[in-house]
């Protein structure tokens, strides 16, 4: 029994032993045959180097060297583990294109004078992402619906193989083009750079194809830059642009090989009529959404203003004493999409001097339907309202008037309430007189008109 | 006399308040940021003794409290440190409504409740002197006043100094609430809420596409790219930093590198090199490449021609030089280009063209 013990180690560690030898051989990459004098035969992988990386849809060009050739040699490639395209050759050197990512090993085997014996070769194919968007040649914008906290490059961005860490929007102009810098990144640096064609392919827009070249995955500003299709021609947004990004390796003998997806971004974009301007002249996020939402297709400066009152003022506003506030954000909208526009307060004086009879102290309105409300007179002592693209503008009643703002005011005003100073209770209506040309009733006398009253902060809803 | 009185009081000022857009069914509140106090209370019934004669100076004080006011002091008043009131807007003729910021719950509330603000009885008082004014809630119990205040209107401006005029609300615990005019707040400062919002937008736009410019940089650069023993990836490297640092001065060295002697990637962002300079001497040299004969496939935009051309556009368009235009046209008019280059370049002519104009 003891006998039968001892053989079985032997046998088992001359197993052990013989696996070890064939593992070493592997890792070298080369193996011996004998020429018909008894020569060894040693055959090595010589390119590429043992571990090198390369994309993931790159050709790569394996060579064997062979010492020393006696003749009659047969090559066979394989590949053991990885996708490649082709997968198998009989030539000496091998050219096939990584198909998948990670680790890829090829096997060749080479056979002579009634042997056999194998090289192997481990290499790595790496499938990049991009990482980072930045828009370029854009317009400005600030954080959220007030302050001045700019949206910074890059609006997009995520980890390698992760989540999306950062999503903020962007805008151009109607028509123009986008200008998208990437930066990609791979898992491991390529061992040799790589001529590259990036390109996007979007829901909606293009990114054409531009030359870039591959390497430490360290991009300098403006080092890779697509250009979008034209973006809308009108006022109007992008939520979201999705866009999947492409590159090609250049082949070894020139050409290009096939498009390898990379990843998806998706982006708001919006765009607007013109270059915006004060008091948006850098949109907030939020303004500029609800702009480009609610004037969405306007291409001009009164179909925007349309857009905005019928489509944002009477589905999201309501009328509570707060034409200031409409008339502002009204102005604010029109701005950030590149449509100027200006106020008009029309009030009782205020004054606290001698002399009030006859001023008016507050007015009445023929009945109309405020945003929000219902249909009715209303009295307040003064009010405000917007103009742009040369009609009067009134948030708080979602209506346009042509012409200037003394017409608008003889349109909304009946009656005015004229004040005695000898019985403040006693005051009378006077009829409002139409039809002169600075608007107030014997105006500058018994009311004030404001040309430029305040901007207040944002009062409308979040994007 | 009192009774007298009421009648006439309807008349008075009306408050609202502006700043939230919650729908109204949001306003169910029970949070006021108005203390409310019962009629029986000495004060009370006295206040409602003085408020009961009215004066010439009634008017006066109607006409200070029209228009809004913003809140400036925190106060101690009130639920107050999670109440922060916005705006409020003095009417004559109605009712209040008003709006309070819930700061905690960072969320703005409106109260539909009216209230009714009744004064008089300034007659004789000094300037700063307050006149008796309450804060009556119509809908409130009987027994109860909505807030009994203590306004004084400012008039000669003690404080702050550079705000204008002051309304100032006291209830009978002492709180007070401070108001100052909305535009005051803005002249504090000596400009206005935009001019501060432009001057930050100016500093923004300075930064924006900033092109940090080293000629010693370029001049090293300039003088290795002559070099004929550099190869394509070492120029390809040498000019992508020209892209962000090069001037003019580069532009020679730049244009040899556009020739059909370099490859794609050297040509390619030679060309970008140029555009981002800026430099019209470069124009000549972009043209040619558009006038180039297209020999390959106009339909297949990843072609080395398409993004050579592509890219000579969007320089030509970042020089602005008006002189290109006519190329830029008879490319926007070509059956045989690519629709890539002739969108690409119809977008280069409206800037080109929008440019001159405002020159």
């Amino acid at each position: 029994m003891g006998y039968v013990k001892t053989a079985k180690r032997t046998v088992m560690a001359s197993i052990m032993l013989l696996g070890l030898l064939v593992t070493q051989t592997s890792w070298i990459s080369q193996a011996a045959c004998n020429a018909p004098d008894g020569t060894a035969i040693t055959v090595n992988i010589t390119d590429p180097a043992e571990n090198d990386v390369h994309l993931q849809g790159e050709e790569v060009e394996f060579t064997s060297s062979v010492e020393p050739m006696v003749g009659g040699e047969t090559f066979a490639w394989s590949v053991v583990e990885g996708t490649c395209d082709p997968a198998t050759a009989t030539t000496q050197n091998f050219q096939t294109t990584l198909k998948s990512k990670g680790t890829i090993t090829v096997k060749l085997t080479l056979t002579v004078n009634g042997g056999s014996c194998d090289a192997t070769r481990t290499i790595t194919a790496v499938l990049p992402e991009v990482t980072k968007l930045s828009w370029d040649n854009d317009i400005d914008l600030y954080e959220g619906s007030t302050g001045s906290s700019a949206i910074t490059d890059p609006v997009w961005t995520k980890t390698l193989g992760g989540d999306i860490t950062k999503n903020e929007p962007g805008a151009y102009t109607a028509g123009d083009d986008a200008t998208a810098e990437l930066a990609i990144e791979g898992s491991s640096p390529l061992t040799h750079s790589a001529s590259v064609e990036v390109k996007g392919a979007g829901n909606t827009e293009n990114f054409y194809p531009q030359g870039a070249t591959f390497h430490n995955w360290t991009w300098s500003p403006g080092e890779l830059e697509l250009e979008s299709s034209p973006l809308y021609e009108s006022v109007n947004f992008y939520g979201t642009l999705d866009i999947t990004w492409y590159y090609r390796v250049q082949n070894l003998a020139g050409g290009w090989g096939d498009w390898v997806e990379m990843n998806q971004s998706k982006h708001w974009l919006f765009t607007t009529l013109t270059t915006p301007t004060s008091p948006e002249a850098t949109p907030h996020e939020v303004i500029i959404s609800n702009a480009c939402c609610w004037a969405a297709n306007a291409n001009d400066g009164d179909s925007v203003s349309v857009g905005l009152l019928n489509n944002g003022f009477s589905a999201h506003y309501t009328w509570v004493f707060n034409c200031h506030r409409l008339s502002s954000d009204f102005i604010r909208l029109a701005a950030s999409v590149g449509v100027s526009g200006s106020q008009h307060n029309w009030a009782s004086k205020g004054s606290q001097t001698s002399g009030q009879v006859g001023w008016m102290c507050y007015q009445q309105t023929k009945s109309f339907t405020p945003v929000g409300g219902s249909a009715g007179i209303q009295q307040w002592s003064w009010h405000q309202w917007a103009e742009a693209a040369g009609s009067q503008r009134d948030p708080s009643a979602a209506v346009s008037l042509s012409g200037a703002w003394g017409g608008y005011e003889d349109n909304l005003f009946t009656y005015y309430y004229q004040c005695m100073v000898s019985s403040p209770f006693s005051a009378t209506w006077v009829t409002n007189h139409p039809g002169e040309s600075v608007g107030c009733e014997v105006y500058p006398a018994n009311c004030t008109y404001d040309p430029n009253p305040t901007t207040y902060d944002w009062l409308g809803p979040d994007r | 006399m009192r009774r007298l009185f009421f009648p006439l009081v309807r008349f008075l000022l009306f408050i609202l308040c502006a700043g939230s857009f919650l729908p109204m069914n949001a306003s169910a509140q029970t949070v006021e940021p108005f203390k409310r106090y019962s009629k029986q209370e000495p004060l009370v019934q006295r206040l409602y003794e003085t408020v009961d004669k009215p004066s010439s100076n009634s008017k006066q004080v109607q006409a200070d409290l029209i228009g809004t006011w913003k809140r400036i002091s925190p106060a101690t008043t009130n639920p107050a440190a999670v109440i922060m009131l916005n705006t409020m807007c003095f009417r004559l003729g109605g009712g209040v409504e008003y709006a309070y910021e819930l700061v905690k719950e960072h969320r703005t509330v409106v109260c539909s409740e009216t209230y009714d603000v009744c004064h008089s009885g300034s007659d004789g008082q000094l300037p700063g002197k307050p006149p008796n004014v309450m804060l009556k809630s119509p809908a409130a119990d009987d027994d109860t006043v909505g807030l009994l205040l203590d306004v004084s209107v400012d008039y000669d401006n003690r404080f702050p100094m550079t705000s204008g005029k002051v309304l100032k609300f006291k209830d009978m615990d002492g709180n007070e609430l401070i108001f100052i005019r909305d535009k005051s707040i803005e002249n504090l400062s000596g400009q206005t809420q935009d001019e501060i919002r432009t001057t930050g937008e100016n500093a923004k736009g300075a930064s924006k596409q900033e092109r940090l410019i080293d000629p010693g940089m370029t001049k090293e650069l300039s003088t290795k790219l002559k070099e004929t023993d550099m190869s394509e990836s070492e120029r390809n490297e040498a000019i992508l930093k020209l892209i962000t640092k090069g001037d003019s001065s580069c532009v020679p060295v730049l244009i040899e590198h556009i020739g059909t002697n370099h490859v794609i990637i050297v040509r390619q962002n030679a060309i970008r090199a140029l555009g981002r300079i800026g430099d019209k001497a470069a124009v000549p040299a972009l043209l040619s490449v558009l006038n180039a004969p297209i020999v390959g496939n106009v339909n297949d935009e990843a072609e080395d021609n398409a993004i050579l051309r592509r890219n000579a556009v969007i320089a030509l368009r970042s020089i602005g030089d008006a002189i290109a235009l006519p190329a830029l046209k008879n490319i926007v008019a070509a059956s045989h280009e690519y629709q890539s280059v002739r969108n690409l370049a119809k977008n280069a002519i409206r800037n080109i063209e929008n440019n001159t104009m405002q020159r």
